[in-house]
C-alpha cells in the first residue's frame, strides 16, 4: 500500500483552491476535499483546523461568524456560532503562484513518465 | 471480565428524530474535550473563546452526520472528539500556527493519500514525524534498530465478532499476518481473562482501526502506558501496549540552545551558574508539561532529560518529541518577552462578524438520507481485475453527486485470496449503488461476434456531459465486457443539452444506459450543509 505523507504547501493548496470556489467553514471544507479526491484524501481535522487558523494569521483568508439556531429554540436564545473563511486577495494572490507552479512541476515530471504505464517493462536504450 | 457492546452494527431501527435539537446540546464528550483543548491553549482570551467555539461547531457537525449515518448520540459524540486527537497537540498545532504563521509550512499536517487502497480513515494519532526545528543546532539521533513502522496500513474491522477474532480480523483486512503481544498487553488480559475472549462483543462496521482502538482504550479505561497500541513491522501487523511501543520507538534528540541562553541572560558569554539555571528551568518545563509520567525524575522509565552546558540531550518516545519540539520553539521564539504579553493574543488581526444569516436543520433531511446506515459489501470478480475495478469507482465517486460524499467512514479495500475481490464499506444507499455498478462492468466478455447496433443520447441533469464521457472511455478500456464491441462504437457529447451521445451494441448501450443511470443522481442533502 502506498501512503504519502502531504506536505502542508500542497494541504495549503487545496484549501486555497476550495476556498477560491467559494467560502466554505472547516467541517465542510474537510468534507470537500474527501468528496473532490473520491475519498482518497482526507486532512484530519486536528490538522485542518491550526491550517485554517495560520492561513487567517498570514492573511490569506478571512473569516466571519454566522450564528446558527434551530427553528425550535426560542427567538431571543443564543444559536451556536460557525466561523467561515473566504479567500483575500492575497491568498488569492497565492493560489495562482502555487497553482503556476504546482502545473510546471507537473510538467516537468509528465516528461519523464508521460505514456508510462504501471508495470510497463521498457527495453533500457 | 466484562461484557462490553461499543458500536452499533447494521441499519438503526430508526433514524434520531430530533437530530437539530440533539445537534444544540453538547454532550459530555465534547465539553470533556473542548474543556482539556481550552486547559493547553496558549492564546488569548478573545482567540481562545473563538477557537473553542470553532471547534465545538465542528464537534456538533460532525456529530450530526454520525447520527445521520446511525449511531447513537453518545456514540457519535465520542467518536467525534476522538477523530480531532489529543487536545493537548492540538492546541499546541494552533498555538504555533497562530503564533508563527511562517513556521506553520514547517509542520507535517499529516494529510494522507491513501492511494492504492483508496480507504480514508482519519489521522487521530499524533504526529510522528518530528517537523523541522526553528532552534538552532538541532541534531537528531535515531538508532538504525528502531523498529517503528511509519506505513500503518488503514484497516476496517468489519463484522460481528468475539473479541477474540478482532486482531486476526484487522490482520485479514490490511492482507497482512498479526502477531499479538499478549506479554505486553497485561492489562487487556487481566481484564478480559486468561483467554482474552470472554463476553467482549465489538461491532465496528467501516470503523477505521484507529478509531476502533481508541474506542476500545476508552472503554476499558485503560491508563496511558496500558492501551492498545499497533504498528506496522516487518510485514506483521503487531499489536502491544503503547508503553512497549514507546520503548522501541526511543529517540535521543540534542538540542543546542545557547543561542536560547544568550538572549534570556542578555549575556554574550553568561556564567556556568547561570546556563545551569535556565536549563534546569527549560528541563522542568519539558517534564512538567509533555507526558509527566514518562520522566525517568518523577517516576517513569521512558524518558530523560539531561543537559550539558547548553546542550540539551533527551531520549523520548517518538510521539512525544513533536511536543517538546514546539515547546523549544516557544521558548526559543519569544525568549525575553513576558508570558502575558507572549501570549495577549492582540498581535493578530481578526475580523470578526456576525453574519445576517440563519440555518436551520431541515429535520426531512433526515429521511431523505435515510439509507446511510453503514454497510458493507465484498465482491468476488469474475472478470474485471480488483485494482481496475477500484480506479474505475474512484472515478465514480468524484463524478457522481450522490456518491460524492459518505457520511460515514468508505473503505474500497482489495483482499489477499484466491479471486479477485474488492471489499466496499459506506452507506446502504452506497453499497446499493455500487453492487449495481460492478454488477454491469464485472460481466464476462460477450461471444456473440455479431449484434444489432443502436444509438441513443443521455441528457444528463446532476453530471457534467464531457466528464461523463471520459469516465464511459475509462470503463471501455478496463471492463472486458464493454471493451470488446463487434460493430463500430461511437461516443459524443452535446454540450447544449449537456448530452451523451453514445452507439455501440443494443447490449452495450442498454448497460451503458444503466450506468448513467447510477450515477446521474443528485446529493442527498441536509438544508444548511454547504
Amino acid at each position: 500500500m502506498a501512503m504519502f505523507d502531504w506536505a502542508s504547501e500542497s494541504a495549503e493548496l487545496v484549501v486555497l483552491s476550495l476556498l477560491g470556489d467559494g467560502p466554505g467553514y472547516g467541517y465542510s471544507i474537510s468534507k470537500e476535499i474527501a468528496a473532490r479526491s473520491g475519498g482518497t484524501l482526507k486532512l484530519a481535522p486536528g490538522s485542518l483546523y491550526p491550517l485554517l487558523n495560520g492561513m487567517e494569521a498570514e492573511g490569506l483568508i478571512a473569516s466571519s461568524w454566522e450564528e446558527i439556531k434551530s427553528e425550535r429554540a426560542a427567538p431571543d436564545a443564543e444559536g451556536r456560532r460557525r466561523k467561515w473563511y473566504r479567500l483575500t486577495s492575497k491568498g488569492r494572490r497565492r493560489l495562482d503562484q502555487r497553482v503556476a507552479s504546482h502545473r510546471a512541476f507537473r510538467g516537468v515530471i509528465d516528461a519523464f513518465i508521460g505514456g508510462r504505464k504501471i508495470g510497463d517493462e521498457r527495453t533500457p536504450r | 471480565m466484562s461484557a462490553l457492546k461499543l458500536v452499533r452494527t447494521g441499519a438503526p431501527s430508526s433514524l434520531p428524530r430530533d437530530l437539530s435539537m440533539s445537534a444544540e446540546r453538547s454532550p459530555e464528550d465534547h465539553r470533556v474535550f473542548v474543556d482539556r483543548l481550552s486547559t493547553h491553549l496558549r492564546v488569548g482570551a478573545t482567540r481562545r473563546k473563538e477557537l473553542l467555539a470553532e471547534i465545538e461547531a465542528h464537534l456538533t457537525d460532525r456529530t450530526r452526520d454520525l447520527m445521520v449515518a446511525g449511531m447513537s448520540e453518545p456514540e457519535a459524540a465520542k467518536l467525534a472528539a476522538i477523530e480531532l486527537g489529543d487536545p493537548a497537540l492540538l492546541a499546541a498545532r494552533l498555538g504555533a500556527a497562530l503564533a508563527a504563521p511562517r513556521r506553520r509550512r514547517l509542520v507535517n499536517i499529516g494529510m494522507i493519500l491513501v492511494a492504492s487502497v483508496g480507504l480514508s480513515f482519519a489521522v487521530t494519532g499524533l504526529v510522528r514525524q518530528p517537523r523541522e526545528s526553528t532552534v538552532e543546532g538541532v541534531s537528531v539521533f535515531q538508532p538504525p534498530a528502531a523498529a517503528h513502522a511509519a506505513d500503518e496500513k488503514p484497516v476496517i474491522i468489519d463484522a460481528n465478532q468475539t473479541w477474540s477474532s478482532v486482531f486476526t480480523q484487522a490482520g485479514k483486512a490490511a492482507s497482512l499476518p498479526v502477531q499479538v503481544l499478549w506479554n505486553h498487553l497485561q492489562s487487556l488480559r487481566a481484564e478480559l481473562g486468561p483467554d482474552g475472549v470472554a463476553g467482549v462483543e465489538f461491532r465496528a462496521p467501516g470503523m477505521p482501526l484507529n478509531a476502533a482502538i481508541a474506542f476500545l482504550n476508552d472503554a476499558l479505561s485503560l491508563t496511558e502506558d496500558d492501551r492498545i497500541d499497533y504498528r506496522v513491522q516487518n510485514g506483521t501487523l503487531v499489536f502491544a501496549s503503547s508503553s512497549y511501543f514507546d520503548r522501541q520507538e526511543s529517540t535521543l534528540v540534542t538540542f543546542d540552545l545557547t543561542t536560547v541562553v544568550n538572549a534570556t541572560l542578555g549575556e554574550q558569554a553568561p556564567r556556568q551558574d547561570s546556563v545551569r539555571r535556565v536549563m534546569q528551568s527549560i528541563q522542568a518545563l519539558i517534564t512538567s508539561l509533555v507526558h509527566p509520567t514518562i520522566w525517568a525524575e518523577r517516576g517513569g522509565d521512558r524518558g530523560v532529560v539531561t543537559f550539558f552546558g547548553a546542550k540539551l540531550f533527551v531520549r523520548a518516545p517518538q510521539r512525544v518529541q513533536p511536543q517538546i519540539q514546539w515547546v523549544l520553539d516557544e521558548v526559543a521564539a519569544r525568549p525575553a518577552v513576558p508570558q502575558s504579553r507572549a501570549s495577549d493574543g492582540q498581535g493578530v488581526a481578526v475580523e470578526f462578524k456576525l453574519v445576517p444569516r440563519l440555518t436551520v436543520l431541515d429535520s426531512s433531511g433526515a429521511s431523505a438520507l435515510g439509507s446511510a446506515a453503514p454497510a458493507s459489501r465484498a465482491f468476488e470478480l469474475d472478470s474485471m481485475k480488483a485494482k481496475d475495478l477500484r480506479e474505475i469507482l474512484g472515478a465514480i465517486f468524484e463524478l457522481s453527486p450522490a456518491l460524492q460524499s459518505c457520511p460515514v467512514p468508505r473503505g474500497l479495500v482489495i483482499t489477499a485470496g484466491t479471486s479477485e475481490r474488492l471489499e466496499f464499506s459506506a452507506t446502504e444507499s452506497q453499497v446499493r449503488t455500487v453492487s449495481d455498478l460492478v454488477a454491469i462492468l464485472d460481466r464476462p466478455v460477450p461471444k456473440t461476434t455479431h449484434a444489432s447496433g443502436d444509438t441513443r443520447s443521455f441528457p444528463l441533469s446532476h453530471i457534467d456531459a464531457t466528464r461523463t464521457a471520459a469516465l464511459l472511455n475509462a470503463i471501455f478500456g478496463t471492463s472486458p465486457y464493454l471493451a470488446n464491441c463487434p460493430t463500430p462504437r461511437s461516443i459524443a457529447i452535446e454540450t447544449s443539452t449537456n448530452s451523451v451521445i453514445f452507439g455501440s451494441t443494443s447490449d452495450q448501450v442498454d448497460a451503458v444506459g444503466k450506468i448513467i443511470e447510477l450515477i446521474d443522481r443528485p446529493a442527498p442533502t441536509l438544508a444548511g450543509a454547504r
